[in-house]
């Protein structure tokens, strides 16, 4: 089975990518589309279905790049992997202990590197969509905007994680209840 | 601070309670992310299987699959 897979590296390859950007895509333009329907309802009041599909049609592209462009943002941080995995000798792992602190210090700083893009990067969409912008105008927008409410952004992603997890543990909690 | 983030959080319950229908396009996301994940996969899995050669099919010694 290994070797069948070996023989279709690329085709898989090419095929995980294609399934990416059509995911993408597809969210892309819904994302786009929630983001017009609340804008009409914070400004009126009521929000329609037409909206969804005005603002997706309208948004999609420019969203879809914005979406590349930070998830090749986010592949960069790859880098911070790259000093452990060179001095790793896959072949004795038990004796590299300087290759294993450098590649969980490169974990580490991945992990740092990612909570800030993604801190950072967090009123890009919105930013994009309300003003109706370009991909790299979106994003220079949104960092704009965080560097302008820098608590708030900050503040208002904690409040988001809190009621995530909250809705997470009520989950896990029913998930535990028989019937 | 242009806003207390008490109201901002209190408005958009308050704009939410009042258009159930914010939910659709999420609704939507996931059901079509589901069914594009699904379509790939089946896709991808058939375009392996169909590599293989009737001669593998008959002769089950010569598949790379055993």
């Amino acid at each position: 089975m290994m070797s069948t897979l070996s023989q279709h590296v690329y085709e898989i390859a090419a095929l995980v990518i294609i399934g990416l950007l059509i995911l993408v895509f597809i969210a892309s333009f819904f994302t786009s589309g929630a983001i017009g329907m609340a804008r009409q309802a914070t400004e009126t009041g009521r929000s329609q279905l037409s909206t969804m599909m005005e603002a997706g049609k309208k948004n999609v592209v420019n969203l879809f790049l914005a979406e590349i462009m930070v998830m090749l943002l986010f592949f960069a941080g790859i880098v911070f992997l790259v000093p452990g995995i060179k001095n790793m000798d896959f072949s004795q792992p038990s004796e590299n202990a300087t290759a294993g602190v450098l590649l969980l210090t490169g974990f580490l700083l991945l992990l740092i590197y990612l909570l800030i893009l993604s801190v950072v990067l967090a009123a890009v969409r919105y930013a994009l969509v309300i003003e109706s912008l370009g991909p790299v105008d979106g994003i220079l927008a949104g960092i704009e905007f965080f560097k302008k409410n820098m608590f708030d952004v900050i503040l208002l992603l904690l409040v988001t994680f809190a009621v995530a997890f909250v809705s997470a543990i009520i989950n896990q909690v029913m998930g535990l209840i028989r019937l | 601070m242009a806003e207390d983030i008490g109201k901002i959080l209190s408005n958009g319950i308050d704009t939410y309670s009042k258009n159930f229908n914010l939910c659709v396009p999420f609704i939507l996301n996931i059901i079509f992310l589901v069914l594009t994940a699904l379509i790939i996969t089946i896709i991808g899995f058939f375009s392996i299987l169909g590599s293989f050669s009737f001669k593998e099919y008959n002769d089950p010694e010569a598949s790379p699959w055993r």
